[in-house]
């Protein structure tokens, strides 16, 4: 590698530092190069002894936390990769987010219908006595049938409503604590 | 070489490269090196903190048609270097005690 891709390589891998850093860093290294250079080494070589471009990266960077300046984690290239690519990611975003709550609605149909089948059955009971009751005299036979098949019903909605009100519960939660997340939750880790 | 221990050692000893005359990055890299490793890398860490620590002070000189960055000791650069001979003194001492059993 000859000096001037060196030294590109270098300005390259410390964008997230500050400007001043960066600069330091940089005429640090271009004045050991033509300090060896001077010395009678080769470019290439004078090069080669500066070590490789991750420890002289990780050596600047480390120091550069250690003495309190600020290393960013978005650097300006980060932000503008953002915004540039902003008609790409924003749609994909959105599509995403309704994918999201079309699944989550969807299962919300499912709890609802769960519900739904739950009550109707515990409700059984009923049409099952008018049963009894209108057949008593006609056909009792039937009636007695009819009663027997609404106590059966009765007693699987009953079964039923423990489990589901449970999943009603969960469902509960889960919506609350991802609402607070979402729009309590986010601005905190941003402090 | 444990790792902290080298850290401490290769402080004091760019200091004392520097004790009796100015120096420049690569001449204390070439003056350090018979004694203990070290490269141009770890050099510069070590040159930022002393500057920081007020241990040395640096100067832009022009050598050659470029500028050159001179680092020259301060006071309590030398304070430091004697405090180090002091606190060794006591560890030669430990030292023999554990080679001696």
């Amino acid at each position: 590698m000859n000096k001037k891709d060196f030294l590109r390589k270098l300005r390259l891998n410390l964008f997230s530092i500050s400007h001043d850093e960066r600069e330091k860093a940089i005429a640090y290294y271009e004045e050991m190069i033509d300090d060896a250079i001077d010395d009678g080494m080769s470019e290439e070589d004078a090069v080669a002894s500066m070590g490789s471009i991750q420890d002289a990266v990780r050596n600047i960077k480390d120091d550069a936390t250690a003495r309190g300046k600020r290393v960013r984690k978005i650097g300006p290239w980060g932000i503008a990769l953002l915004i540039l690519g902003f008609p790409l990611w924003f749609p994909l975003l959105v599509a995403f987010g309704c994918v999201l709550l079309g699944i989550y609605c969807t299962a919300w149909g499912v709890i609802i219908s769960f519900v739904a089948t739950a009550i109707g059955l515990t409700l059984c009971i009923i049409p099952g006595i008018v049963a009894l009751v209108v057949l008593f005299l006609v056909h009792p036979m039937a009636g007695l049938f009819a009663f027997g098949a609404g106590l059966i019903c009765t007693a699987i909605g009953l079964l039923l409503i423990y489990p589901v009100a449970l999943v009603v519960k969960w469902g509960a939660v889960f919506t609350v604590n991802s609402f607070k997340a979402i729009f309590c939750g986010f601005p905190r880790k941003a402090v | 070489m444990d790792v902290q221990l080298k850290r401490g050692l290769l402080e004091v000893c760019v200091l004392s490269a520097m004790r009796y005359e100015d120096s420049y990055g690569y001449k204390l890299i070439k003056d350090i090196s018979p004694c203990i490793e070290i490269s141009e890398s770890t050099l510069y860490p070590i040159l930022k903190r002393l500057e920081a620590s007020r241990l040395v002070t640096v100067s832009s000189r022009e050598h050659n048609g470029r500028l050159r960055k001179y680092y020259s000791i301060t006071e309590k650069g030398r304070q430091r270097i004697d405090d180090f001979i002091t606190e060794w003194d006591s560890v030669m001492q430990i030292y023999s005690f554990i080679k001696e059993g």
